[in-house]
């Protein structure tokens, strides 16, 4: 079933707006009026003449017009005239339920109050996200339900499902401050799952046109074989990048109490996630990372890495974070590339020691990044080059940034993708953003980069071998 | 509660689904036991037989490289003796006898009902590897062939079934085969809340569960 109703409402009523800064209700309205939601909003609050100098009405049943969505900011005990108006109504056709204090608590009157709710409904065909929710965003029609007060709305080909609502915002905040912000599609918090579960989540997202990659933090999952039979369908569609927490038997309890589902054997769940292609990243900026790696790439041909670096160091943190993965391979150049690369680097520079490895060393200038870049592109056993360099303080980063972004027509033209990482911080900044510019994916550090290297790498694995066996 | 059923009875059902349990059979009595043991000829495995004893060796319950009729006599009659002793409520159906196998790589597959995934399908190195290292890997049942091998090769002992120091490599085949029908068992019977072969081993040419113990919901 379709999820259009939540995502693209031609017309919302939030019950519980505010003018008090305090309150959700406020910050949800003030996200409807700062970003320029692309439909008609209505505020329900019978305290209240004016919101944000729009009309608020005292109650559901006096909007005149038609309302497709309602959001919920009320406490719970409320919750169930407002489903009784809406279904009065008979135009209502999904619900976002921001209150918490229903199944959540194990207490068995809150258990029994979200039964009476899904009860009323089902019965007027309303669809319900939540309870104990915080909802959607979508940036294309510039909604967002939450009462998170500041997430720039910009487009992006990444869709996000969050069973927390923090790290779900957080997510979205730590992308703009990519060196080119990513943005993203569609965005989702199911809080108890009443109804609309994270699986019918994953299937709309892997339905959606604009999402290339659909990533997830996920916490339990109250059915656990239901979602591997939903990533089992959704990874052959899109990549499915997941950050499950409960690695550790403390974090699986904390996790456990939090969303009132349990966390389960962790070994299980991974040995899901390896059956399904789902890839599990271990840590935020992980998740980020490979998010970004699928963003920006759209083709890999093989598992055959380069890592062209122009200091010892981060080449070889790079290399040892290749090495602990057996899907992923350093690359064995020709020997007309490795004659090609001594001919143009620098005397001292390490060539295939050991293999697939490019030590330009520190004398390396701008226009020999560029030519030992090529060659590797050029190079047939190459699937990928990872570029690594310390700009020196005779050559600034920008103008190697220059030279690297010379070769980019090639790579694309090979589909040879080439991920970059510069050091370190401020100094590299601009140069990140110039090649994130041209289509190379840059990351803050040499192992994040390999990681993020090797996760496209696996997902192309799964997808490959997916094909080869039907 | 989980009821076991003991190595007799949980073969048997193995049998059914294809897998390779070898030869075995079950005396009920000592005459029993040296017919079974002359047909078979030797050397040959004792172990006792019954459904409160899970852990044979503990209750001194098995006889390794039985070599004539002579052994077979005296051990029938201390193994039920050592069972006896071992929980003195336990009913004893037999002993099973089998066939000597030579050394091989010994894994362990299980099977085991998740209460959040369902039938579930683990794989190890048997010995050290599950008990100290638990490199195990679990996939969901049924498993596809193609996904058996998957699992096969992600334990990080791996190497270990491919030739290792010039070791025997492992018929990797017949051990993903051994993998898909015991997830097939688990997934069709739903009943069966744990599956443990262990040890299963495992030669170039083929494999065999040399034990087995199903878990029922009772």
């Amino acid at each position: 079933m379709s999820l259009n109703n939540f995502y693209y409402p031609k017309s919302i009523a939030i019950i519980g707006a505010s003018n008090n800064p305090s309150k959700a209700g406020y910050q949800v309205a003030n996200n409807m009026m700062r970003l320029d939601f692309q439909g008609n909003v209505y505020f329900v609050n019978p305290k209240e003449d004016m919101i944000f100098g729009k009309k608020a009405y005292d109650s559901l049943l006096d909007i005149k017009e038609e309302v497709d969505l309602i959001e919920i900011i009320i406490p719970a005990k409320g919750v169930l005239e407002v489903f009784k108006q809406a279904e009065q109504r008979g135009d209502v056709k999904a619900a976002i339920i921001m209150a918490s204090g229903f199944s959540e608590t194990g207490i068995p009157e809150n258990i029994e109050l979200e039964k009476e709710m899904l009860k009323i409904a089902k019965r007027a065909g309303i669809r319900v996200f939540g309870p104990n929710c915080v909802g959607v965003m979508n940036t294309e029609n510039n909604l967002d339900t939450t009462f998170a007060p500041n997430i720039t709305q910009r487009d992006g080909s990444m869709s996000v499902i969050s069973q927390s609502g923090s790290i779900g915002s957080t997510l979205l905040m730590y992308t703009c401050d990519q060196p080119v912000p990513m943005g993203f599609s569609k965005w989702g918090h199911v809080g108890n799952m009443s109804d609309v579960t994270t699986d019918e989540l994953l299937r709309y997202f892997s339905e959606d046109e604009k999402t290339k990659v659909i990533i997830m933090y996920m916490e339990g999952m109250k059915d656990a074989r239901s979602f591997f039979n939903t990533a089992k369908e959704v990874t052959p569609v899109k990549p499915l990048v997941v950050l499950k927490v409960g690695r550790s038997e403390i974090g699986s309890v904390a996790a456990a109490s939090h969303t009132g589902s349990l966390a389960g054997s962790d070994k299980i769940f991974d040995g899901a996630f390896k059956q399904t292609g789902v890839i599990r990243a271990e840590t935020v900026e992980e998740l980020i990372d490979t998010a970004k790696a699928f963003t920006m790439v759209d083709e890999i041909k093989g598992n055959r890495v380069a890592i062209l670096t122009e200091a010892g160091g981060p080449g070889v943190i790079a290399m040892d974070e290749i090495g602990l993965h057996d899907d992923v391979k350093m690359a064995k150049f020709s020997k007309d590339t490795e004659d090609k690369l001594r001919e143009v680097l620098p005397a001292m520079a390490l060539i295939s020691h050991p293999d697939g490895y490019v030590d330009m060393t520190a004398a390396a200038d701008g226009p020999q990044h560029a030519e030992a870049l090529e060659i590797l592109l050029r190079d047939e056993g190459v699937d990928a080059v990872l570029l690594l360099s310390v700009p020196p303080t005779f050559l600034t980063p920008t103008e190697i940034a220059d030279y690297v972004n010379s070769k980019m027509a090639l790579a694309k033209e090979y589909k040879k993708p080439v991920f970059a990482c510069f050091l370190a911080g401020n100094w590299v900044k601009d140069a990140h953003i110039m090649m994130e510019e041209s289509g190379i994916p840059t990351f803050e550090m040499p192992q994040r980069a390999a990681k993020a290297l090797v996760n496209l790498i696996k997902y192309n694995k799964y997808i490959k071998e997916l094909e080869e066996a039907n | 509660m989980t009821a076991f059923y003991n190595e007799f009875k949980s073969k048997n059902i193995l049998k059914e689904y294809g897998l390779p349990t070898g030869e075995f059979a079950l005396a009920k009595s000592k005459e029993e036991a040296v017919e079974i043991a002359e047909a078979y000829g030797y050397p040959l495995v004792m172990k006792i037989v019954s459904d409160q004893i899970i852990h044979k060796t503990e209750a001194k319950g098995i006889k390794l490289n039985v070599a004539n009729k002579e052994e077979v006599e005296i051990y029938f009659d201390e193994i039920i003796q050592n069972g006896k002793e071992y929980n003195n409520e336990a009913v004893i159906d037999g002993i099973i006898i089998s066939p000597m196998v030579a050394k091989g790589v010994e894994v362990i597959v299980g099977g085991l009902q998740d209460v959040q995934f369902g039938p579930v399908i683990m794989f190890g190195l048997g010995g050290v590897f599950v008990e100290i290292f638990k490199d195990v890997e679990f996939r969901m049942a049924p498993l596809t062939k193609q996904e058996a091998i998957a699992l096969i090769s992600s334990i990080k002992a791996y190497p270990m079934l491919t030739g290792f120091r010039g070791m025997e490599p492992v018929n990797i085949e017949a051990l993903a085969d051994v993998l898909v029908q015991t997830g097939n068992l688990i997934n069709e019977n739903r009943k069966i809340k744990e599956i443990d072969l262990n040890p299963v081993i495992c030669f170039e040419n083929k494999v065999q569960v040399l034990d087995a113990s199903i878990g029922f919901k009772e």
